[in-house]
């Protein structure tokens, strides 16, 4: 369990870290977005948009952080997400779901449908809508399996 | 897989969630293994006959796949 009780720690400094890179990238989108008109290069709710992306992001990752903290003072909730983590039925659904690779792969698609908004607002619609469409088969596949077995 | 599992839950007055939380998996997959949806591993299978102090095969009914060999 201690070992656990340092992974969920070095988790928590990843999410400070993205929190920051998270509200450092909303502020930048922020910016343009106020900055940028219609007329100009960049579309006004492209940056919107960006914008809002980043603070869920920002947002999401603090309401894990918070749950990370309160787990671990916890040692019962600790050891109720220990076995939640390594369950083997979950791991299971997850694995026969796409596994890691699709949340990997959805991410970094993301973050290069943020990228390219700066450029081309076809590509980032393109690239949101292929990572939207990743995680919309993966959680219906992890429903599926979750009522088959 | 036939499982006694809900029978001796019963017997020791334990809840699902109790149970899952002892044997260190959850109370889905403690429910999946009772309806037969699901057949725990190996591991699994001892850590929950050693919970109620049995052997593997007085907790779980391998009698189907006796009948295939």
């Amino acid at each position: 369990m201690e070992n656990f009780k340092k992974q969920i720690q070095k988790r928590q400094r990843i999410f400070i870290a993205g929190i920051m890179a998270a509200a450092a990238l909303m502020i930048v989108f922020s910016r343009s977005a106020v900055k940028s008109s219609p007329a100009e290069t960049y579309p006004f709710y492209l940056m919107g948009f960006s914008a809002g992306f980043s603070m869920a992001l920002t947002v999401r990752y603090a309401l894990l952080l918070g749950r990370y903290r309160k787990i671990l003072n916890d040692e019962t909730e600790l050891k109720k997400l220990y076995n939640e983590e390594n369950d083997e039925r979950n791991r299971m659904i997850s694995e026969k779901s796409g596994g890691m690779i699709v949340k990997y792969c959805a991410g970094v698609i993301v973050f290069a449908g943020l990228v390219s908004s700066f450029f081309s607002m076809i590509v980032m619609s393109t690239l949101m809508a292929c990572a939207f469409f990743l995680l919309i088969v993966r959680k219906a596949l992890m429903l599926y399996y979750s009522r088959k077995f | 897989m036939k499982t006694r599992i809900r029978e001796l839950r019963k017997q020791s007055k334990l809840s699902q969630e109790e149970l899952a939380f002892a044997v260190g998996t959850t109370r889905q997959t403690i429910t999946s293994i009772e309806t037969e949806k699901y057949t725990a591993s190996l591991v699994l299978a001892y850590k929950i006959a050693h919970y109620f102090k049995l052997q593997i095969e007085e907790v779980f009914d391998f009698s189907d796949l006796e009948e295939k060999h």
